[in-house]
């Protein structure tokens, strides 16, 4: 209904439009100077012509580098940012824990190199948490190109301080696409066509390869393990020196449960935990290393034409074990009249730890800031309270922003299923994929009183490109008011609001039990292809015209949010009669 | 008008004054019959039985770099011989050019950020750089002197650190892909392209202002500097490239003034140089990270482990050299060839492995298949490409006539690698490798000339080549030929390229059937060209060649098409199989005697 209203008011305006073009032709009016005291054209001018993004984003990338979860990195950004908050005028900043995460992991030294049959530097990075080499370590490449359980038994006792190429080599096709790309009309159209996220079926179960090759890591890993594997190198995604990496993975055993062992291939909610390298529980296991594909693949190669190769890898890497909590930076813009409500926005601090983190997410963190920098330099004063929040752990799981919503605002609790009975291992084996799916099971939301106090939270944590809109998260209710906040914007090309869901970042906390936490819409420019958990992931990539875009539109939003009469609409909570709670999230 | 009129002067003095050789040719008798199926006999043996990926595999991923002078140059010609040999060639030899000097092979390297944090640097030494005598870990410094009088003042504060010295460069997205292949226009302008003869002559490089001249002779002033001070590391820059990928980290410099004449230049490889300061460039993405850390006062400190192999055993370097020998008309020969050498920073897959490969191929392809030639066709792989023409040169020398002594420095080590490093300086991209060569004309050292014009000078073997093939435009397949400016070929290559107008390879169909007149540049069928012989280089698709592999760290057997080399190779053994079975010898072009 609201959709065919619009477009006949639409209708009409396009012909009052062109019904008056005569004789605006021939009687030019000025086009309307903008009024300098309107606050979004102040905010423009503040974030496009005196913008300090940029200085935030080398101070967080260049000089405090990466900033892995509980690392003294995380550590020095926490307080960096608390500091510099206040130095803008911010009140009440601080670290406020959200937890015992674990341990804090920081590269001492990492060197690795081919030095037979001929030498070559390597192009490789550890994978966070790997434990150190005991010195450097020198020794033979094996290259396990397994494709299955059973190819893995010819290496059976082959393995002893060995270093492990780990998996087939991957053939990098020429780039006659770009890396590089804005969203063009077609997917924006898409996206403002996109359906109410509630009627899409929910994400599919992960298909049978994918669930077998979970399994066979796994399996490798644990077989590496028992058989006194030195060092497993892996080959990187990616190409043209390019390495993503991320975590150690702990060898560990399978369920033995074929419906634990499925919910975990699944990695359904209900899947048994692992043991994380960060835990100080985890067991000690052979160091890991990523490597760049056109260096492992030369490696695999030289393995193949009978060369005898060896490496020579330094790892040193210090465990950090003394504070096992893990910190937010909050500040706050104090409100007026309505000062006891909230409005949020935020992005991680927290990254990897192959790059500086620069587009994820220094670049959301610079616009956060800039936002309230702004504000706060225009002494634009909100009616609401303001609370900027710089999330940690989430590269592991929204963990900072997890516990923040859970500690402020309330919960949602799915009751476990009651387990079904082990059927006997023979069962199991016949029907691998067989799992049988149970009805899902109630919710139920339990709040606190912060829970009615805030408006909205907005995110932004897709890399350095430009806004281009934002996500209403099903939330149709909220339209009419960005799409007044976004009129100013459209010679900055942010227009298009889209019903659909994005998740995978620190809104999906909040919307999870039913708080307005949006996410916008931006250029993907290098993310996905380049710098995304990359050690690409550079102060280089970020560009500026897009970050001070995205600043100002930030605080645009935070500030008209702070201004209204009311709260922003929200979605029916979940777990009240009429919604059901799984597709909320994604 | 002028140009049609030109065209058919060329023409008709290329009918008109046809070799001796020729003529002999053609009154010869009996005349071998050329086998009429033997282009599709070609394709099917290239395109189903091809080995040339193996070959390419072994040159780069085993034997690796192949630097001239290394070991492992000599490895590869060594490896090439005995692989010619094996397939059939015969007098499959070394042939000796030189003295060049030392052989460099990196025995270990690693560099490292160790404070105030730690990571791993992606770096590679300049070749020739010497070795560190042990793991060095210092003080990363930039020396920001505007002027003699404030670099007097860091006198004495520089001894054993490590200077960073290269250019921050900023990094733009690439929102254009990498990748490429000759689209119509492009063929079109090609295939439009007048005789160069017929251009007006290139603008001479602007001269530089007393600003730049200044600016150069202070920055020279600097390096002097640091070896009086007693610096310990250079850490430079890559000329281009982002991300992972440093591109054009060639040769060490020499401390030398900047406007040293190219023939006076001082090279790293020869024996009595001076003594260098260690030499390494980082990725752009590490230099500008590390430049910004100095500039907000961070104390930075750097661990790196560099050592390094001089060889001085054997100052000569070789090309490989072998035969297929011919029948009535065995005293021609027909060329054909691409170097073996390569850059130090990857495994010279594409610059020109690729090559190798292609032409080994190719003279596989006719012994596989005993098809023999009339002609003697001859193969060599050349080295000291890259460090200017010097194997070709030096073989074109003695075997055909009168190129002036080539001296590595006289050759020109630097254009167009330094044409396309200024591109990437200027524009922020990695220039395609044809720009980087048109940028770079017009610079004489690129182009070796003759020290006389008179024919009495070459030697007889002049006579009876036929023509030189080249191929070293890295992995792209080949989409027509060009001529260097001889337009009495047009015909004979139109009619060989024949059937390769439409060729399905895998699932690709390529076109070849652009022959232009326009020259290609850069590469070992000048030396040919320059005194008169036919030396030519075919037109390849750019693939990732300037943009990613050309002298980068990336230039590995990853980056190689099958498809399209294989399509190269029969392209290439048609190419070889028509000019030695043909009656009469290819027309050259009226010798042009260079200008002194």
């Amino acid at each position: 209904m609201i959709t065919r209203r619009r477009n006949a008011a639409a209708l009409l305006c396009a012909l009052l439009l062109f019904s008056n073009l005569p004789t605006r032709a021939q009687t030019p009016s000025p086009a309307p100077t903008p009024d300098p005291h309107d606050p979004i054209q102040r905010i423009r001018d503040e974030g496009l012509n005196r913008s300090q993004v940029m200085q935030t984003l080398n101070q967080l990338t260049n000089v405090i580098g990466p900033r892995l979860t509980n690392s003294p990195g995380m550590r020095r950004a926490n307080e960096w940012t608390r500091d510099k908050l206040t130095s803008w005028g911010l009140v009440n900043a601080r670290l406020e824990p959200w937890g015992a995460f674990g341990r804090g992991w920081v590269l001492k030294r990492f060197s690795a190199e081919a030095v037979e049959p001929q030498a070559f530097p390597l192009n490789a990075y550890p994978k966070a948490w790997s434990p150190a080499t005991a010195g450097p370590l020198a020794a033979e490449v094996v290259y396990v190109d397994a494709k299955d359980e059973q190819g893995l038994q010819k290496f059976k006792g082959q393995l002893r301080g060995r270093v492990v190429l780990n998996g087939a080599v991957r053939d990098p096709a020429a780039h006659f696409e770009p890396e590089g790309t804005r969203r063009t009309e077609k997917d924006l159209l898409d996206l403002a066509n996109s359906p109410d996220p509630a009627t899409q079926a929910p994400r599919p179960r992960a298909a049978a390869d994918v669930r077998a090759a979970t399994r066979f890591s796994s399996v490798k890993l644990n077989f590496y393990q028992e058989e006194g594997a030195a060092l497993v190198i892996d080959p990187s995604r990616g190409d043209g020196g390019n390495i993503f990496v991320q975590q150690a993975s702990v060898p560990q055993p399978l369920p033995t449960n074929p419906q634990a062992l499925q919910a975990l291939l699944d990695r359904a909610p209900d899947a048994p935990r692992q043991v994380r390298a960060w835990e100080k529980t985890a067991p000690k296991f052979a160091p890991q290393v990523a490597l760049s594909i056109e260096h492992y693949n030369r490696l695999a190669r030289m393995v193949e034409a009978g060369e005898r190769v060896r490496v020579s890898v330094n790892l040193d890497a210090q465990f950090v074990d003394e504070d096992p909590t893990a910190y937010n930076t909050v500040a706050e813009i104090p409100g007026t009249d309505l000062k006891d409500e909230v409005v949020m926005l935020g992005g991680h601090l927290d990254s990897w730890h192959g790059g500086t983190g620069a587009t994820d997410n220094a670049a959301g963190v610079a616009v956060a800031m800039e936002a309230v920098r702004i504000l706060k330099a225009l002494n634009l004063q909100p009616r609401r309270t303001i609370r900027v929040a710089l999330w940690s752990g989430e590269e592991q799981g929204l963990l900072g922003s997890r516990a923040y919503v859970e500690h402020h605002f309330g919960k949602l609790e799915t009751p476990q299923p009651t387990p079904q009975p082990t059927p006997p291992p023979g069962e199991a084996e016949k029907q691998p994929t067989a799992r049988p799916t149970p009805a899902p099971p109630r919710a139920r939301l339990t709040t606190k009183p912060e829970y009615e106090r805030l408006s909205a939270y907005y995110n932004l944590d897709n890399g350095t490109g430009r806004i281009r809109g934002v996500y209403m998260q099903g939330n149709e209710a909220v339209r009419p008011f960005f799409r007044a906040w976004l009129v100013p914007f459209a010679d900055l090309g942010a227009q298009t609001l889209t019903l659909a869901n994005t998740g995978s970042t620190d809104h999906v906390p909040f919307d999870t039990i039913g708080l307005p936490g949006f996410q916008f819409i931006q250029d993907a420019v290098e993310y996905n292809t380049r710098t995304h958990h990359s050690t690409q992931d550079t102060y280089e990539r970020i560009q500026p015209d897009d970050v001070k875009q995205a600043a100002v539109i930030m605080a645009a939003f935070i500030y008209q949010t702070a201004m209204l009469d009311e709260r922003l609409p929200r979605k029916p909570a979940p777990g009240t009669p009429g919604r059901e709670t799984s597709s909320t999230s994604r | 008008m002028t140009r049609r009129h030109a065209a058919a002067a060329l023409l008709l003095f290329a009918l008109l004054s046809p070799h001796a050789a020729a003529l002999r040719a053609q009154t010869q008798a009996p005349q071998p019959q050329p086998v009429p199926d033997a282009v599709e006999r070609i394709k099917d043996e290239g395109l189903n039985r091809s080995q040339l990926m193996q070959t390419l595999e072994y040159l780069t991923d085993v034997i690796g770099p192949r630097l001239t002078g290394s070991p492992a140059l000599k490895r590869a010609n060594e490896w090439t011989r005995d692989r010619l040999t094996q397939w059939g060639l015969q007098n499959a030899h070394l042939e000796p050019w030189g003295p060049f000097g030392r052989g460099w092979t990196l025995k270990r390297f690693s560099a490292e950020v160790v404070e105030p944090q730690a990571f791993p640097l992606l770096a590679y030494p300049r070749a020739w750089s010497p070795g560190l005598d042990a793991p060095l870990t210092a003080d990363l410094v930039v020396v920001d002197a505007k002027n003699e009088e404030e670099l007097q003042k860091l006198k004495g504060q520089l001894r054993g650190k490590i200077v960073l010295a290269g250019t921050e460069r900023q990094l733009k997205p690439r929102f254009e892909p990498t990748a490429s292949r000759l689209g119509e226009k492009q063929l079109l302008e090609l295939a439009d392209a007048p005789d160069p003869a017929l251009l007006p002559p290139r603008r001479q490089r602007t001269p530089p202002t007393p600003e730049q001249i200044a600016a150069s002779r202070f920055n020279d002033r600097k390096t002097q500097f640091y070896y009086e001070e007693g610096v310990a590391l250079l850490v430079g820059s890559s000329p281009a490239g982002d991300g992972g990928m440093l591109q054009f980290v060639q040769s060490a410099s020499v401390p030398q003034p900047s406007d040293t004449p190219f023939d006076k230049r001082k090279n790293p490889w020869e024996k009595d140089a001076p003594r260098l300061i260690p030499q390494i460039a980082l990725s752009n993405d590490h230099y500008n990270r590390l430049a910004r850390m100095l500039r907000q006062g961070e104390k930075v400190k750097l661990s790196v482990n560099l050592q390094v192999e001089f060889d001085d055993a054997d100052p000569m370097s070789y090309n490989t050299v072998a035969e297929l020998p011919g029948t009535d008309l065995k005293d021609e020969v027909v060329m054909l060839g691409a170097h073996l050498d390569s850059w130090h920073t990857a495994t010279g897959a594409t610059d020109n492995a690729a090559g190798v490969s292609v032409m080994m191929e190719a003279v596989r392809i006719l012994k596989a298949l005993n098809l023999q030639p009339r002609r003697t066709v001859r193969i060599a792989l050349w080295s000291g490409e890259e460090q200017g023409l010097l194997g070709s040169r030096f073989y074109v020398r003695e075997h055909f006539g009168p190129l002036p002594a080539p001296t590595p420095a006289a050759a020109g080590t630097t254009p167009p690698d330094a044409a396309a490093a200024a591109i990437a300086e200027k524009t922020g991209r990695t220039p395609k490798k044809r720009e980087a060569r048109d940028a770079a004309a017009g610079t004489p050292a690129a182009q070796p000339t003759p020290e006389t014009s008179t024919a009495a000078r070459f030697k007889p073997e002049h006579a009876r080549l036929n023509v030189y093939f080249n191929a070293d435009s890295g992995t792209g397949a080949i989409r027509g030929v060009h001529m260097q400016g001889n337009e009495a070929l047009r015909p004979t290559f139109r009619r060989w390229l024949l059937p390769f107008a439409q060729l399905k390879v895998g699932e690709t169909t390529y076109t070849a059937t652009t022959v232009t007149a326009a020259n290609a540049g850069g590469s070992d069928f000048l030396s040919f060209d320059a005194v008169g012989l036919n030396g030519i280089d075919f037109l390849q698709d750019e693939m990732e060649y300037g943009t990613r592999t050309w002298h980068s760290n990336q230039d590995t057997f990853d980056r190689a098409v099958p498809e399209d080399l294989k399509q190269a190779a029969v392209v290439v053994a048609a190419f070889i199989y028509n000019a030695a079975t043909a009656d009469a010898m290819l027309p050259r072009k009226p010798y042009r005697a260079p200008e002194r």
